[in-house]
C-alpha cells in the first residue's frame, strides 16, 4: 500500500514539474541581488525630485493634513481629491499648536529592481501600464515597491486650539474625535525609468477611519485650520465624502515651482507642474493624473510636448 | 523519474562557500526549481528563491552551521507562505504554460487544473510534508532531504510515506480518487 501511495504521489507530484526549457538565469540573479543591496545600504539621499516622486504617489495625504510646523511653513500645498485634482493654496500650521505625528506603518523599503513587466506584474498584482512604444527611446528599467500605508491619531486639544490660532473660533471639534486612527493607505508603487524621466504609478489611494467618523467634517476643519475660506473648505470636504481627498505638500526645494497648470489629457484632466525655469535651463515637467483605478505622476527633464505625449500614450 | 534529466546533487561547497556570490551561484537554480513546484510560475519562483537569499544576506542564521539548509528552508516557507495567501490562483496558473510543450488547449486547460488540485492539496498539508514533497520530486536522496530539513535520516521514508497517505487521502477527499 505505501509502495501504491508513492507511486500514486509521485504521479502527482509530477504535474508540478518546472517547465523543460526554464532555466534559473543566477548570473542576473546575483547581478539583481547586488543591485539591491545597493539601493539598500545607501541612506539614499534620494534625489529631490524622486522624493518628490514618492510622496506624490504614496503617503502624502495625512501628512497634508498634518503638517510637521517647520516642514509647513511658507509652503504651497497641493489638494488632490481623486479623481480629480486640484490645487490649492493653504497657511502653514498655526505656530505654537503641536503638529500632529505621522507615522509610516512598517519599513519604508527602497524600491526593487525587476526585468519584466510579467515580474512587476507579480510582485504588485495589478497590470502595470507604460507609454505606447517609441513615444519614449529605449526601453524602462523597472522597480516596484512594498504597498505604503502611514497613519496618525486624531487630537481634538490641539485641533481646536489650531482653529483658534487660525481665527476659526465658530468650529468646534467633537470630543468624540480624539484617539481617532486615520490611516491612508497606498498599493506597491511601480516605477518605470527612461533616462532622464520616470513614471511611477499606484492604485487609488484608501483611507481609512473610526466608524462613523465623520471623515467630510474633520477635513472641513483641517482645511479651516489652514486658512482655505469656509465656503471652499466646506465644499472641498464634501468631495471628501465621497473620494478621500489626496493633499501633497511641495517640499522647500519645489517651493519655487510656481508654473502650475491643469491641462486635458485624452482621458481627463490632468495636472502639469513646471520646475526651473531661469532663462536657458531646463525644466523639469511632472505631469499628474488620476483615472479610475491609477494614479500616475510622470516628472522629468523634458519639454511640455513630450510629457503630454507620453502621458496620453500610457495605456 | 518526475524529476528532470538533471537530477539535483547538493553541492559539496554548500556549507562552506567562501563567498555569497559562490553560495548564490551553488543554489539558485536548484531552489528556484524546487519553489517552482509550489508556487507554478517561474518569475515567482525566481523572486522568491532570491527574497530567501536576501534574508540570508539580511539575517543570517545565529549558528552558521549549515546555511544551504537555512536556505531552502526559508525559500520553502516563503513559497508555501505564497500559495496559500494568492486566492487568485488559477488566474497565475494560466500564465505559466509549460515552455516548450506543444498541447492542445484541452490537454493544456487540463494540465493547469490538475496542478492547481495538487498544489491545493500540498498547502493543505503539514509545513514538513509539503516541504518534502517536491523536494523528493526534485529527485534529492532521503540523506540530502534529512540535511536541508534538518530532520534524522532515518526518519525520512517514514516521514514520506506519511506524507504520501496524507496526501493522497487530502487529495481524495477534495477530488475523488482518480
Amino acid at each position: 500500500m505505501e509502495n501504491a501511495n508513492e507511486r500514486w504521489v509521485l504521479e502527482q507530484i509530477a504535474y508540478l514539474d518546472p517547465p523543460a526549457a526554464w532555466q534559473p538565469d543566477s548570473a542576473a540573479a546575483v547581478a539583481r541581488f547586488r543591485t539591491r543591496e545597493q539601493a539598500s545600504s545607501r541612506a539614499r539621499p534620494w534625489r529631490p525630485w524622486l522624493a518628490w516622486v514618492a510622496a506624490a504617489a504614496g503617503l502624502a495625504g495625512l501628512i497634508a493634513l498634518f503638517p510637521d510646523g517647520r516642514a509647513a511653513a511658507q509652503q504651497l500645498w497641493q489638494f488632490l481629491a481623486v479623481p480629480r485634482v486640484a490645487f490649492i493654496r493653504v497657511n502653514p500650521w498655526p505656530e505654537g499648536v503641536p503638529s500632529p505625528q505621522v507615522k509610516a506603518i512598517g519599513t519604508m523599503i527602497p524600491p526593487i529592481p525587476a526585468r519584466s513587466l510579467e515580474q512587476v506584474r507579480w510582485r504588485v498584482n495589478y497590470q502595470p501600464r507604460l507609454p505606447r512604444p517609441g513615444v519614449l527611446s529605449g526601453s524602462p528599467l523597472l522597480s516596484t515597491t512594498f504597498s505604503l500605508s502611514a497613519g496618525t491619531v486624531v487630537k481634538a486639544a490641539d485641533l481646536q486650539l489650531a482653529l483658534r490660532k487660525a481665527g476659526a473660533n465658530n468650529s468646534t471639534v467633537p470630543p468624540q474625535w480624539d484617539g481617532a486612527q486615520l490611516t491612508l493607505h497606498t498599493s506597491a508603487l511601480v516605477i518605470a525609468e527612461w533616462p532622464g524621466i520616470v513614471l511611477v504609478q499606484s492604485l487609488p489611494p484608501t483611507l481609512t477611519a473610526p466608524p462613523g467618523f465623520d471623515y467630510p467634517a474633520f477635513s472641513a476643519l483641517v482645511l479651516r485650520v489652514l486658512g482655505v475660506e469656509p465656503d471652499t473648505a466646506r465644499r472641498l470636504a464634501q468631495q471628501a465624502g465621497t473620494a478621500p481627498p489626496w493633499l501633497v505638500p511641495i517640499s522647500d526645494d519645489l517651493e519655487k515651482m510656481v508654473a502650475l497648470e491643469e491641462i486635458t489629457l485624452s482621458f481627463g484632466p490632468a495636472t502639469l507642474v513646471q520646475q526651473g525655469g531661469q532663462a536657458g535651463a531646463s525644466k523639469r515637467i511632472s505631469v499628474f493624473w488620476c483615472v479610475s483605478d491609477r494614479v500616475y505622476l510622470m516628472s522629468g527633464v523634458m519639454s511640455r510636448e513630450l510629457a503630454i505625449a507620453a502621458a496620453n500614450a500610457v495605456q | 523519474m518526475h524529476h528532470g534529466s538533471e537530477s539535483p546533487v547538493l553541492d559539496p561547497r554548500f556549507d562552506r562557500a567562501e563567498s555569497f556570490d559562490e553560495l548564490f551561484a551553488a543554489n539558485y537554480a536548484a531552489l528556484s526549481r524546487l519553489i517552482y513546484r509550489v508556487v507554478g510560475d517561474t518569475g515567482a519562483a525566481e523572486d522568491l528563491a532570491a527574497e530567501a537569499f536576501w534574508k540570508l544576506h539580511r539575517s543570517p542564521p545565529a549558528h552558521n552551521r549549515h546555511v544551504t539548509g537555512w536556505l531552502f528552508r526559508t525559500g520553502l516557507r516563503l513559497a508555501l507562505d505564497d500559495l496559500k495567501k494568492r486566492k487568485r490562483r488559477a488566474h497565475y496558473e494560466s500564465l505559466t504554460l509549460p515552455l516548450g510543450t506543444a498541447q492542445s488547449p484541452e490537454a493544456s486547460l487540463q494540465q493547469q487544473e490538475q496542478q492547481a488540485r495538487v498544489r491545493g492539496v500540498l498547502s493543505a498539508l503539514k509545513p514538513r510534508q509539503s516541504s518534502l514533497l517536491p523536494l523528493r520530486g526534485e529527485g534529492y536522496t532521503h540523506s540530502e532531504m534529512a540535511s536541508l530539513l534538518e530532520l534524522n535520516q532515518s526518519s525520512v521514508g517514514t516521514l514520506l510515506a506519511r506524507a504520501d497517505r496524507d496526501f493522497r487521502k487530502e487529495y481524495v477527499s477534495r477530488h475523488g480518487e482518480r
